[in-house]
């Protein structure tokens, strides 16, 4: 069983409009750390904080002030181009809206990541087939995204997330737009992934079902992480990770 | 990468199909006409040139104008109350004997050509067109196809012999052959006048634009210079003006000027009112090159305009195309594109888009090119340096007009783009 550390969040706060009279402080020293291997989940209400901090752990935005280590680098120094490389590499995002390009099969869609990471073409390729079979979509790869259904878009956008053994899958709401059969289904392949594949997740949500079927709940609001417990998960796993 | 970014332009381009096309319009119209225009005047100088190294380079005209003006076709300076131009003031066959003895080493000879008048046959009407042996020498494109051409007897005793263009041996006898030997009788100028036809002959196509540029006439009627002077009472001793044919390989302006300064210093010296100017072929081509370098600037300047607005119109949709696919961009940007990636996706599509377009240009402008240069009877020939222009244009284009959307989609916010609806 794996212990290390994959997200180390330490004081983060993120302020907008800095020096501004408008000056709008949004996370207030957040600390947070997740190990190899965990099934985690975000909750608050909206204007919580909850999508601010989904964006500095997805990279796609630095902290205004403290320290985040993503697999051991510090994401707080790097420029746009390296950030663009972290994600690429670390992290694999679902999103609740899918987020598949358009006019691309699904099979393109999943090579996609890697091809910004330099894949080559016949490896990515395959890489993609097996994916798309992993998520049960083996069937389907010539299908542009306008012929899929919901769930089916969210199993291929799972995929892509899955494409370059990035260190944490980052779903944002990825049931939020799909009726409760097919959510159901998503969280079953995610519960899949994670077992079978002992892939990191981090699942933001605002639904407490879905959170407490994960390992960890973590609680944010105005800003703050206000609880941290363990979900119904967290016994089967036996996991040794919680609040400090 | 590149080949990908590549396909998903022409993936782009193929799923928007109309806007797509009507984006290339632009483009293809604006490359069309630089290739047609850089087509055309290749064609026209190289017709232009090829007329001054033809027969028509050592050609100078002679002409007896008003003293006041400053060249023979300065028509401003004119003196509507200057007397009129007396036979005196003209040039007779003893100043062409005199020329012939002054430069005759330098000479071809002396061109004499005249419309003697229209003869009527029938109800159709001919053109009577006296020439000296010189003047028949200089007509451009003749070709005897049945009989002969004049003998000096002929020329100097001024006989009554015509040689008939192929159009009118074939309507008057049946054929060409059967021309040869016939009389051409006519009536001109309300007498009846009776030729031998001794020739016929055949004129190629010079084609609108040498028409344009030489003021030649077609369907001419040759007769010997004198039998007409002989036969009719309008004797025309006296000439405002004549056309000198120098030597091969003499140095025509030169020529023109010392038998210019000749006449001036002597039959005009005294003269209180006219004097003789001159024109060489040479000058008439370089003016008409002029005038076809001047059309083909304010053409090109045209076509450069088009294509600017092909440009604009190619900036213009990828902007639109940008915004459409915020969302798009900010999603492959958290899948790890970076700035350059999102950059360049769009500088391809833009200059696959010129690319593309320049290359229906190409083909259009080619064909276009073409059809004019037919019609003005040019040698038309393709461009490689107006194809090879037009796409590096086109690429340069691309990637002017495209720099500033493709800058844009490169510079989104990833967290806005992806929120974008």
């Amino acid at each position: 069983m794996q212990t290390e550390t994959v997200i180390e969040l330490r004081k983060i706060y993120k302020r907008f409009y800095e020096g501004s009279e408008n000056e709008l402080e949004i996370l207030h020293g957040i600390d947070l750390r997740v190990k190899r291997g965990e099934f985690i989940s975000i909750v608050g209400p909206s204007g919580s904080g909850k999508s601010t901090l989904m964006n500095i752990i997805g990279a796609l935005d630095r902290p205004t002030e403290g320290t985040y280590l993503l697999d051991g680098t510090d994401i707080c120094t790097t420029d746009d181009t390296e950030l663009s490389h972290i994600r690429n590499r670390k992290i694999g995002f679902v999103f609740q809206t899918y987020n598949l390009i358009p006019r691309n099969s699904a099979l393109k869609n999943v090579e996609l990541p890697m091809m910004y990471g330099k894949v080559g073409r016949l490896a990515r390729r395959k890489k993609a087939k097996e994916l798309l079979e992993i998520v049960g979509m083996g069937d389907r790869m010539d299908h542009n995204p306008d012929e899929l259904s919901g769930g089916q878009k969210q199993r291929v956008a799972i995929a892509r997330a899955l494409a370059n053994d990035p260190a944490i899958i980052l779903a944002d709401e990825p049931t939020g737009a799909l009726d409760s059969v097919t959510g159901r289904m998503i969280m079953d392949l995610f519960h899949q992934l994670h077992k079978e594949k002992g892939i990191t997740i981090v699942l933001i949500t605002h639904s407490p079902e879905l959170a407490e079927e994960t390992e960890r709940i973590v609680t944010i609001m105005d800003g703050k992480i206000t609880s941290e417990r363990s979900g119904s998960l967290y016994d089967t796993r036996q996991h040794s990770a919680g609040a400090e | 990468m590149i080949l990908d970014s590549i396909l998903l332009a022409l993936n782009e381009l193929r799923i928007n199909k109309m806007r797509s096309f009507l984006t290339m319009l632009g483009i293809v119209i604006g490359i069309a006409s630089v290739i047609a225009i850089v087509t055309l005047g290749d064609a026209l100088g190289n017709t232009t040139r090829n007329i001054f190294t033809g027969s028509g380079a050592n050609q100078i005209y002679f002409v007896v104008r008003q003293k006041s003006m400053k060249s023979l076709s300065d028509y401003d300076n004119m003196d509507e109350d200057a007397r009129t131009m007396r036979d005196s003031d003209k040039v007779s066959y003893r100043v062409f004997d005199e020329l012939e003895s002054v430069f005759g080493d330098r000479l071809e000879g002396i061109s004499l050509e005249d419309t003697f008048g229209t003869a009527k046959v029938d109800k159709d009407r001919y053109t009577i067109y006296g020439v000296n042996p010189c003047g028949y020498a200089i007509q451009r494109n003749i070709k005897i196809v049945a009989g002969r051409e004049f003998t000096n007897e002929e020329y100097s005793d001024g006989k009554m012999v015509i040689i008939i263009p192929d159009t009118t041996a074939e309507k008057l006898y049946g054929s060409v052959e059967n021309a040869v030997g016939k009389q051409f009788e006519a009536e001109m100028s309300h007498k009846y006048v009776n030729y031998t036809v001794v020739g016929v002959y055949h004129k190629d196509d010079n084609g609108a634009y040498v028409d344009m540029i030489l003021y030649e006439e077609t369907g001419l009627h040759f007769v010997p210079y004198n039998s007409e002077a002989k036969k009719t009472n309008w004797m025309n001793e006296y000439f405002r003006g004549f056309t000198v044919v120098g030597k091969e390989g003499e140095d025509i302006p030169q020529l023109s000027e010392d038998i210019l300064n000749y006449l001036n210093q002597t039959h005009y010296k005294n003269n209180d009112t006219y004097k003789m100017f001159s024109q060489t072929m040479q000058s008439v081509l370089e003016e008409a090159g002029n005038v076809a370098n001047i059309v083909k600037l304010v053409m090109s300047a045209i076509a450069a305009i088009a294509l600017i607005v092909g440009g604009i119109g190619v900036m213009n949709i990828m902007i639109v195309s940008i915004t459409e696919r915020t969302r798009e961009i900010g999603t492959r940007k958290a899948l790890g594109a970076t700035n350059g990636n999102i950059r360049t996706q769009f500088l391809i599509e833009s200059i696959v888009i010129c690319l593309i377009g320049s290359a229906l240009g190409i083909i259009l402008g080619l064909l276009l090119g073409s059809v004019i240069s037919s019609v003005l009877g040019v040698e038309g020939a393709a461009s490689v340096k107006g194809v090879a222009v037009s796409v590096l244009f086109s690429m340069a284009f691309g990637i002017f007009f495209g720099y500033y959307p493709a800058s844009k989609a490169a510079k989104l916010d990833p967290i806005v783009a992806l929120r974008y609806e």
